[in-house]
Formats: C-alpha cells, structure tokens, sequence
C-alpha cells in the first residue's frame, strides 16, 4: 500500500497493525520521515479543535482596520473626506494604442469578457450595472473585480466587505462609494469622479479621489487638476452641454471626451473666455472650428494631439 | 514594511490571532476587538515593523496580554472559570513561542480546508472527526448508506491530504 495513503489514515481513524508497522519502517528510512510525521500527527490532534474553531470575517476586519492605520508613505489628499456620497463617477480617456485594446475575440471563460461595437449595458451578478461605450473591452477577472480598456459608467451595488476592484492600464480603482465612469489605454489615462469615492492606486503611492477630482496619467506621472464640468448624464447621452465655462474648462473636458490630448503653447495666458454652447454628436474638428468663431481660437492638430497656439479673449 | 506587505500579514493571521483570543477570553467579539487594535498598534508604531523583532511572535504576544488583561479587567467571573484551565496552562510572562504560532496556524489551516470540502464530504468529515459520531451514527443521521458515508471519507480524505499537502512536506 501507498505509505502516503497509510499515513493519510492517521486524519481519518486509527491506522491497523500491518498499517503501523508500514509506517514504523517508512520512519526508519530518514530523519525527513520522522519530521513529516510529527507534522502529520499534529495536524491529527489538532483535528479535534477545530470543533471550537470561530469564524471571522478577514476582508470586513480589514476594511476595519486599513481605515484607522496612520499614512506611511505619501498619501494625496485630493479633496477633504466630508463627502462620502452613494455614487462616484469617474472617466479614464486614453490616446495611443486605442485600437490595440479593441479586441473582438476575447477568450471566454467561465468569467466573462464584453466588447462593445456599439454601446451596452452590462449587469454583473452582484448587481452592479455597467455602460459600456463603444470599442470597449471588460474583462471580468473574480467576483467585483474586473479589467477596462475604453470607457465605462459604473453603477456599482454596495457591498462593504467585498470592494470592487478596476485594473486598468495604470493602476488600479477600489470603489469606496457606489458609481462611476471609466476609460483607459495603453499611454494615456485620465481618472475623473463627479460622485462618491474611490482610490487609486499607481506606482505603489495610493490616490483617495472624491467628487470634482480629475487625475492625469501620462509618462509615468500624475498629475491633479481641478473641478472640470462633465456630468455622466452628458456623457451618457453624448450629449456636452458649457454654461459659462471657461475656454481652458471646455478645452478639458473636451480631451476628455473625445479622447485627444490638448497641449497649450507656452505663451498662451490668460483664461478670460466665457463660452456658452453645447455639443451633441460633432467631432472634434467641428467643434474647434465652432470655438474658432467663438473664442478666435487658434491650433492645429498634429499626431492626434491638439496644439493651441492662441485665442482672442 | 509597506500596506501591501501589511495586508497580507494581517490576513495570514486575522484568523489564527482572534481564535487565540477567543481561547483566552470566550468571545469572539471582543476577541476580533482586540486583534484589530493590536493590528492598528503595530501599523501606528514608528519603526515597529521595519525593526529586527520577530514580528510573528510579538504580535501573538501582544494579542495573549492584552486579551489576559482584558480578562482581569472586565472580571467576566464565570467566565474566568470556565478559561481557568488555559490560564494555568498559560499565564507566562515569556513570549508565545514559534511551536504555539505554527500550531494555531497549523489549526486554520485544518479548519480551511475542512471547509473546501464539498458539502457532504465536509458534513461526513466534521461528524466523524468533530463530532466523533460512527460510520453508522452519520449514516443514520444523514438518511444515507454505511457505504455512501464511506465513500465521502475516502473523498475527503483524498482531498484533505492535497489541501494539506503543504503542511506535510
């Protein structure tokens, strides 16, 4: 017989005398054997304490925890933590590798993988309800824990013990709150919340975001900027509305949006422009040639990239 | 020690540590109470983690006295009665020592796998080795065959031992 199978008795029940006897010499073989069995015995006696065994909730104690643990490594406070809302929304926009994540035939598993040629709603089994826009990938990867190329609006269910978790191409969102947007690629990844909280984690160094937060991933930085007006309303419908926006303001969500990198030339100052107007399925190159007329804006665009080179107000 | 580092720390011990303190105190409130404070103690520190102590072992330590001192302080009588037994086993001023650590670990990982088991085999196994009921005891309360009862323990045993398997090497 086995003398794995014969020293597996020893969990289950007494072994019998042939079966001790295998495992007296077995023992003999090597100091090796006489450690593996001690262990094995252990487990045998320890067996029985298991009836006194409690269960505890590991990932409710940590949430516990982690949210009394002083910061050691630099910590961004992005905006105060009065505001802990039911929903965040956030937006990732990216510009290179756009069509490298475009991918039709993503293996399916018993998790699933939706791409979207067209937008789509998606509702997981924890009940959480995510939009997906067009040419965006979602790779479900556990339970509350997926993997975005593109863009997306999550509504996520709440759930305290079981955070829900975002890979994206930089880093990577715990949802704190309950809803939010998403986009991402290969270079280029803006985080954006309207609503709620959630954390970003990039380069070991940990983002607590909050509504009106908009992080800028780009070569390895992070950079913060402030309170650019986009609602996911909007952004569901497609549909951009400015009301006495400035020309920067407008500019960013603009990149946003459609995904394209704004760059303002050095000797451009000044943010006096007030615009009024809205967009509703227009590209890009329509709307600046709009902001020409209107604010005498004056770019070109190289590389998928906008270079603003002036405006007149 | 950075919070990733942390983390994994605390769920490889959350569980074996708030048993330990159950075993002291008999609740198992206060017993998670206490481990989540030390938890947070031994984050708060300065220099506490990235120092040369054993940090398994201070850890265990921390847990045992706080929850011995909780025990005094509250004066839970009854209780203390029924705890009798560990305490005079026990009460030690000398540091929880890596033979106890690998035991209560050892413990959670028994107690993890018996629960990986599927459902039968689990119930089959918990009233056997548990419960210590007979073959025909379980059978009877299970409403199934002798054999049946058989089959699940040679199944749980298979799967037991690969569970296990790392233990035993």
């Amino acid at each position: 017989m086995n003398i794995k199978n014969i020293i597996s008795t020893y969990i289950l029940r007494k072994p019998d005398y042939e079966e001790k006897e295998a495992i007296q010499n077995w023992k003999q073989d090597s100091i090796e054997n006489v450690e593996s069995l001690r262990r094995i015995m252990k487990i045998n006696e320890l067996t029985d304490q298991v009836k006194d065994y409690q269960q505890v909730n590991t990932s409710s104690a940590w949430n516990k925890v982690e949210h009394r643990l002083e910061r050691h490594t630099p910590v961004y406070h992005l905006t105060i933590f009065k505001n802990i809302a039911a929903a965040a929304i956030i937006l990732v926009v990216s510009l290179v590798g756009y069509k490298m994540m475009w991918s039709p035939s993503a293996p399916q598993t018993a998790l699933q993988t939706f791409v979207a040629s067209n937008k789509k709603d998606i509702n997981l089994s924890d009940g959480s309800i995510i939009k997906l826009d067009k040419t965006t990938t979602l790779k479900e990867t556990g339970f509350r824990s997926v993997q975005l190329d593109g863009r997306a609006y999550f509504d996520i269910a709440k759930d305290k013990s079981n955070p829900f978790s975002i890979q994206l191409k930089h880093g990577q969102i715990t949802v704190l709150g309950t809803s939010f947007n998403i986009n991402t690629s290969d270079d280029f990844s803006q985080i954006y919340v309207t609503e709620g909280k959630v954390k970003y984690e990039y380069k070991n160094q940990e983002y607590i975001l909050t509504a009106g937060d908009l992080l800028q991933v780009s070569g390895g930085n992070v950079v913060r900027s402030a309170n650019p007006k986009i609602s996911p309303e909007k952004w569901i419908q497609q549909k951009t509305v400015f009301e006495n926006n400035s020309l920067h303001e407008v500019l960013e969500t603009l990149s946003i949006i459609h995904k394209i990198d704004i760059i303002f030339e050095n000797n451009v100052i000044g943010d006096q422009c007030r615009i009024n107007t809205s967009f509703t399925n227009e590209n890009i190159e329509q709307i600046l040639r709009e902001l020409e007329i209107l604010a005498g804006l004056k770019y070109t665009i190289i590389n998928n990239k906008i270079l603003i080179k002036t405006y007149k107000c | 020690m950075d919070k990733s580092s942390f983390k994994v720390l605390f769920e490889l011990h959350y569980s074996p540590l708030c048993n330990f303190a159950y075993r002291i105190i008999g609740d198992v409130d206060l017993a998670e109470d206490i481990v989540q404070d030390i938890f947070v103690k031994l984050w708060n520190e300065p220099g506490l983690l990235d120092s040369n102590k054993n940090i398994n072992s201070y850890m265990y330590t921390m847990v045992r006295n706080r929850a011995l001192e909780v025990l005094r302080r509250e004066n839970i009588g009854q209780k203390i009665n029924q705890q009798l037994g560990y305490l005079q086993n026990n009460i030690s001023t000398t540091d929880v020592n890596e033979d106890e650590i690998e035991k209560l670990l050892l413990i959670e990982q028994i107690y993890v796998s018996i629960r990986q088991l599927p459902p039968k085999c689990s119930e089959v196994f918990t009233l056997s080795k548990v419960n210590g009921l007979t073959y025909s005891q379980i059978a009877e309360k299970m409403n199934i065959s002798v054999k049946t009862v058989e089959n699940h323990m040679s199944k749980a045993l298979k799967i037991m031992r690969e569970l296990l398997s790392k233990s035993l090497k």
